[in-house]
């Protein structure tokens, strides 16, 4: 049995709507005009024990929604949602003693407490037994670097420190779940990386299983296997990363700023996308030619003042899996 | 760090009167204004509030009163008229003293203020009055008007009225300068919570916010007679009950108008100095 | 649970006791500022020498015992006020729902306010000057009666608080409308709710019970009777009122977090 269930969920909202015109607060106050908004119209997948899985999708998809509910913090309009056998939203006490959550830009941790006072307060609210929740501090303490910070106040770190904090304070009950909703917002590059390798430690070693949505298509292809992509409200595509990256991650866009303006720029192994007065953006695919070759091309006819390569961003692979519908599952 | 404002700081009154500059505190003054009306909620729940705490007074004079009796000139429904004119005066900083010109030097933010080419006493000014205005003609008067319509407080001669008009001006100078002096201290003091609460009960004390003057003891009425504050509540709560009268209107005049002379010339002072300070240590 | 509870507001104890001179500089400050109410009201007495036939002394009572327990109980409750209210602007009341205790427990436990206390050391002092120039006939019933009434009438104003907070789940900031009962009750039920016409005297005994856990409790210590009829053994099932009060606040307060989880924030 997998260890999270999601079956036809739908997650509705009733946005008040304001009449426009000269009396609207008068008449918003005799009836309330409501408009449906459906954040998630109809969602299902399923997550086996020990997966790491990708919760992508444009802003405003429906992700927190969805993570949201997950955790028990919204309940559902309809639909069937489970997680190790708990229904979330009904036995959210119970439920959330076995699960860890990390929101990328809130911090669970107490705000003029130490770390380590944060960790303590949560080991009895969790009623962790001391040795085990020492051996955990441990580890992740030394796989996240926290000792250098142990006695800081949490709201003195930095946003690196905070996150590294956050995500330990989320681990230490064992949970056997782990929901994070954009982990690495806004970090560094160093930072970034260390969170990664954090995330695959732990999924690796202790088979805990990972959840995580985010913005950030680098994290994804860096850990996990399989992507739920979803749009709109809805399911777009669940299935490997592989796959995802062959078929769309393959394109790059190479923007040059010529020295004058042309109307046309022709390139070997290379598609014009638009032309703007000095600036030219030409895609090409990476499996057919190198950034650096295609760059080589075009100096070698135009001169090039300046340039930068795009990656391509979720909402433009989704774009693209739009276009196709076919080529999907 | 040159302040375009600290220089002109003790010519402050001046700039301030600058016709360019007038037109700016005015905007100033308008947005506070509206500022002050869009929390419909809090408007109309300070309304409440304000009501119940005169209907609670009223009550207890009314419990205290027997018919037709006058206890240091006041009768009954003077009392009641008084304790919803200085509930209306809360409009006007009779209650409590503003916390926000604190609050930005505290975040830090008093800096931008400072450095704009205006004047920074004039800028305060501008939104206090702005803010006030409001909240004196759309919430004070309907606080009034319930007093009115539930106890009978009363309604003065067009030449009361009047007069009341030109202390509420003279008393709104008076309490922004003793709020803006109060909030000053932040510079100095890393936390003068202390000193704001100490403030704001020489405010609601000695000003008759919270008992009218004439009921105190004759040693506490002295010195509350040398006292800035009852020109924030008491002597504009007397002419709007026909207390004063002809001459003694004319002193009360005059008397407000020293206070604000002598406040307003401190605070320019104190504003100096705070300058002074910013620009050598940075803050 | 308690354990826990202690655990927790021992950290914010501790860190409001880190600035020492800034703590007791605020608690004075608030028991001067609350103690104000009572200088008023003793001046007052000293132009009138009876409010509703009762003398300052007797309403040193009724300001005492109700001034103390707005005191305790705005010191327990705090985390219901500003701190929660933060919260609900800023959205991180999700936090509170992934931690596996109840959410109610979580907001009591988030903030207790020591300061806050001056407002009751005042009113115990008024209340014991009151005693010294009363002749209180200190039965061991009447004894009892003091703590019970306080703890009641604490148990009422921290009901009255969570309903204010519970009101953020609608609206996001507390309505002011919630100080009419806390602020103003507790001016209210400083003098004798016999003063009042039958509406308001109503309210305060029966809709929300400032005036049941503070007055009947008043007229046992003095042996007075009420003008309307009001029996002052009803003194005693001043706990009973609060507790159902509080239970009334608690069963609002799963109502503004279910809306919550309805629909988001």
């Amino acid at each position: 049995m997998a260890l999270i269930e999601v079956e036809h969920l739908r997650k509705t909202f009733l946005l008040a709507v304001r009449p426009p015109g000269r009396f609207a607060a008068l008449r918003s106050l005799l009836s309330r005009q409501t408009r449906p908004v459906h954040a998630v119209s109809d969602v299902s997948f399923t997550v086996a024990a020990g997966e790491l899985v990708g919760y992508i999708g444009p802003n405003g998809a429906g992700k927190s929604t969805t993570m949201k509910m997950l955790t028990g913090i919204l309940h559902p309009t309809s639909g069937r949602i489970e997680v190790a056998g708990r229904v979330p939203y009904r036995e959210r006490v119970e439920h959330v003693r076995r699960i860890g959550v990390v929101f990328g830009q809130r911090s669970q941790l107490w705000w003029d407490l130490p770390t380590i006072e944060s960790f303590t307060l949560l080991r009895h609210i969790y009623r962790m037994p001391v040795a085990r929740w020492q051996a955990n501090l441990h580890s992740f303490s030394a796989l996240l670097d926290l000792e250098p910070f142990l006695n800081t106040p949490v709201r003195q770190l930095s946003l690196g420190q905070r996150m590294r904090a956050d995500l330990a304070a989320a681990l230490l009950h064992d949970p056997t779940i782990l929901f994070l909703d954009e982990p690495t917002i806004g970090l560094d590059v160093v930072a970034r990386e260390r969170i990664r390798e954090f995330l695959e430690h732990i999924n690796r070693e202790n088979g805990v299983t990972i959840m995580l949505t985010t913005h950030d298509l680098a994290d994804i292809e860096r850990l996990c296997q399989r992507v739920v992509l979803i749009d709109h409200g809805g399911v777009v595509y669940d299935g490997q990363i592989a796959t995802l990256r062959t078929r769309f991650g393959r394109w790059r866009t190479l923007v040059v700023d010529l020295n004058q303006s042309v109307d046309h720029v022709e390139v070997p192994n290379a598609e014009l996308l638009r032309v703007e007065g000095t600036r030219v953006a030409l895609r090409f695919d990476r499996d057919h030619t190198t950034a650096a070759d295609l760059i080589a091309a075009v100096a070698a006819r135009y001169p090039i003042r300046d340039l930068t390569v795009e990656e391509p961003a979720i909402e433009s692979i989704i774009r693209d899996i739009y276009e196709q519908p076919n080529t999907l599952q | 760090m040159e302040f375009p404002g600290s220089s002109a700081t003790g010519i402050s009154l001046l700039s301030a009167v600058r016709m360019r500059n007038l037109r700016l505190y005015y905007e100033i003054a308008l947005r506070a204004f509206r500022r002050a009306s869009i929390y419909r909620a809090a408007y109309i729940a300070g309304i409440l509030t304000n009501a119940f705490f005169a209907a609670l007074r009223c009550f207890v004079y009314l419990a205290v009163y027997r018919a037709g009796t006058i206890v240091a000139g006041f009768s009954a429904n003077d009392a009641i008229t008084y304790t919803w004119v200085t509930q209306a005066l809360i409009s006007i900083g009779a209650g409590w003293l503003p916390w926000d010109l604190m609050q930005t030097i505290r975040s830090g933010d008093v800096i931008t203020d400072l450095s704009r080419p205006w004047s920074f006493y004039g800028y305060w000014l501008s939104r206090s009055l702005g803010e006030r205005c409001f909240n004196l003609l759309l919430r004070g008067s309907v606080t009034y008007l319930l007093g009115f319509f539930f106890f009978a407080a009363r309604i003065p001669r067009l030449t009361e009225a009047l007069a009341f008009v030109v202390a509420i001006g003279l008393a709104l100078l008076v309490s922004f300068a003793y709020g803006f002096i109060v909030n000053l201290t932040a510079f100095w003091l890393i936390d003068n919570t202390g000193v704001m609460i100490i403030a704001n009960i020489l405010l609601t004390f000695f000003s008759g916010f919270l008992l009218p003057l004439a009921f105190f003891p004759p040693w506490l009425r002295q010195i509350a007679q040398l006292l800035p504050f009852q020109a924030i509540t008491s002597l504009p709560a007397e002419i709007w009950l026909g207390h004063l009268t002809g001459p003694a209107v004319w002193r009360a005049f005059a008397l407000q108008a020293g206070w604000t002379l002598a406040l307003t010339l401190l605070a320019m002072l104190m504003l100096q100095s705070a300058v002074r300070k910013v620009v050598i240590q940075g803050g | 649970m308690l354990a826990l509870y202690l655990r927790l507001i021992g950290a914010r104890i501790r860190s409001q006791m880190q600035y020492k001179l800034s703590f007791w500089l605020e608690l004075i400050g608030f028991a001067l500022s609350t103690g104000l109410e009572f200088v008023a009201l003793a001046l007052l007495f000293g132009k009138f020498p009876v409010v509703g036939g009762w003398h300052l002394a007797e309403v040193g009572v009724l300001y005492g015992l109700s001034s103390t327990s707005f005191g305790l109980a705005e010191m327990v409750s705090r985390g219901f006020d500003a701190p929660f209210e933060l919260m609900m602007q800023r959205g991180s009341f999700d936090g509170v729902l992934t931690r596996p205790l109840n959410s109610f427990f979580q907001i009591m436990a988030s903030e207790f306010q020591l300061r806050r206390f001056g407002r009751s050391i005042q009113g115990a002092l008024v209340f014991l000057y009151a005693c010294r120039h009363l002749t209180i006939n200190w039965t061991l019933a009447r004894m009892i009666l003091v703590p019970l009434t306080l703890l009641s009438g604490m148990t009422v104003y921290m009901a009255l608080i969570v309903i204010g907070a519970t009101m953020c789940f609608w609206t996001i900031k507390t309505p002011e409308v919630i100080n009419i009962f806390t602020f103003g009750g507790d001016a209210l039920v400083s003098y004798p709710l016999s003063i009042y016409n039958g509406l308001i005297r109503n309210l305060f005994l029966w809709v929300v019970p400032v005036g049941f856990v503070n007055y009947p409790a008043a007229l046992l210590l003095l042996q007075r009777t009420d003008p309307h009829g009001l029996p002052a053994g009803v003194a005693w099932a001043a706990p009973l009122v609060a507790a159902t009060f509080f239970a009334v606040a608690c069963l609002f307060w799963r109502v503004g977090v279910s809306k919550y989880t309805s629909t988001g924030s």
